[in-house]
């Protein structure tokens, strides 16, 4: 059964859907700019990009002085159409082959500059900031493993040619709720974080990927782990909470950690009444709210409202199991309810819906309301 | 510019260039690296050359396990239109002389 789309999934009729949120995209966006100076300069990391061809020097010479300057004004094309289209929910497949070269070659420069190797596999501590370039690391293979999965979806895409230029299908760009209404509160805490840089790719020694010619090497390749979502251990869920956080510029303050620790210790969302009654007197509600804004922008809680006159809220929907909620309009109760059996067919009329309108549904929300067995029996 | 020789310099090239073209083909070598994805890699030989799942996925595994695979095997002209596409895609790949 469906019950999980990946954000970035084969769409209809040659096209993906990115289901991005804002702050990846702008992300994408900004280090997709770092990539393009990167390309005009000299660096020595950059001959990852630019392998020799020829093991003869004259030739080598004479392929690199016309041809080198293609490869980089291709890569650069490539690069400025991500950026153009980086907002966009449905892209062409030129456009996404364009997204799949830039964030592989983001991937390499990225990855030759960490010393990737077979037997070098950093890892991502969320409490030492030098290992942020790691998560970004692991950030980028997530999209381009989406991404091949869904271009391989595409199966009459082969043989096609980059350059032919129908990329002009941008007119649905429609955002998901949550994101709509954060942009109020954006990169209030994003001090003292240095962002993604470039800098971070520093002359190498590439020893990490000198050719190799060793029979009998370890076959212990990283691959593409499949997607983190959705989330079904606690550990899974906060190494995915520490990466969006670190992704939103975010770090993992004891006020964020508070008010995380109360929501993952609840069953059922909460307000901010509820929720400050949980963290105490250790937060003030000014500051509350303005965590609760960040997390909100960090996609890592989620938003709801059900007509009550305040909010409550909840882990993004990815970062727990799927689920509807039923609605108490006497008492206020809200309780969490999954719905196994309804999501195929929810996702059918989701297919149905893109056919006979052309919207694409990112996600759903289905909320029950009534009267919880308590007030009934009040009541009676 | 690292070298793009793994182990060896090749014998010397002595046979002139045109008569090389026509006696030995030139080949293209994928080179193993452990960054690219296993997916990616067999994705990006399926759209250069236009081969099918199977054959992507069996020269991929070449690469990973061998260290390298040959991808094609033809003209100069032709081999080094397809180390372009390749290179486009963050692929390393070389080309030599058939032996």
């Amino acid at each position: 059964m469906p019950r999980y789309k990946p954000p970035i999934r084969a769409g209809k009729e040659g096209t993906l859907i990115v289901d991005l949120s804002i702050d990846e995209r702008d992300f994408l966006v900004r280090i997709c700019r770092e990539l393009l100076g990167h390309l005009a300069s000299d660096d020595p990391s950059l001959s990852r990009l630019f392998p020799a061809v020829y093991f003869d020097p004259a030739k080598e010479s004479e392929y690199q002085g016309y041809m080198r300057q293609e490869l980089s004004d291709g890569r650069a094309a490539a690069i400025n159409e991500l950026i153009t289209t980086a907002h966009d929910s449905v892209l062409s497949l030129d456009s996404a082959n364009c997204w799949l070269r830039s964030l592989n070659d983001l991937r390499l420069l990225l990855g030759t500059q960490l010393g990737i190797s077979e037997d070098n596999h950093p890892e991502f501590d969320p409490d030492d900031p030098s290992t942020r370039p790691v998560a970004i690391y692991g950030l980028l293979s997530e999209w381009v493993g989406l991404l091949v999965e869904a271009l391989m979806d595409h199966d009459d895409l082969f043989g096609e040619d980059l350059d032919d230029d129908d990329a002009d299908d941008e007119d649905e760009d429609h955002e998901d709720d949550e994101d709509a209404d954060l942009d109020s509160d954006r990169d209030s805490d994003s001090e003292g974080d240095a962002g993604f840089s470039m800098d971070f790719i520093v002359p190498n020694d590439l020893s990490g990927l000198q050719l190799h010619d060793e029979p009998g090497r370890s076959v212990d390749k990283p691959q593409h782990e499949p997607s983190t979502r959705p989330i079904r251990s606690t550990v899974d869920r906060d190494r995915e909470i520490a990466r969006r956080l670190s992704v939103a510029n975010l770090r993992s303050t004891s006020g964020r950690r508070l008010v995380l620790d109360a929501l993952a210790n609840e069953a059922n969302p909460l307000s901010v009444t509820e929720l400050q009654e949980r963290v105490r007197d250790k937060i003030p509600l000014s500051s509350l709210y303005r965590i609760i804004a960040d997390l909100l922008n960090a996609r890592v809680l989620r938003k709801l409202e059900f007509e009550e006159g305040f909010a409550r809220y909840e882990f993004d929907e990815d970062l727990a199991d799927h689920h509807h909620h039923l609605v108490c309009t006497t008492c206020g109760m809200v309780v969490d309810v999954p719905l196994h059996n309804l999501e195929g067919q929810l996702s059918v009329a989701a297919n149905e819906i893109v056919e006979a309108t052309g919207f694409v549904a990112a996600a759903h929300r289905l909320d029950f309301f009534g009267t919880c067995r308590g007030c009934i029996n009040k009541r009676t | 510019m690292p070298s793009a020789t793994p182990t060896e310099v090749l014998e010397p090239d002595v046979i002139s260039e045109t008569s090389v073209s026509e006696d030995r083909p030139w080949v293209v070598l994928v080179w193993n690296d452990p960054i690219n994805l296993m997916t990616y890699v067999t994705m990006i030989l399926q759209k250069v050359f236009g081969f099918g799942r199977k054959k992507a996925e069996k020269l991929m595994w070449d690469v990973h396990t061998k260290g390298k695979a040959t991808v094609f095997s033809g003209t100069r002209e032709k081999a080094e239109m397809y180390v372009f596409r390749l290179h486009e895609f963050g692929l390393w790949a070389t080309m030599e002389h058939d032996e």
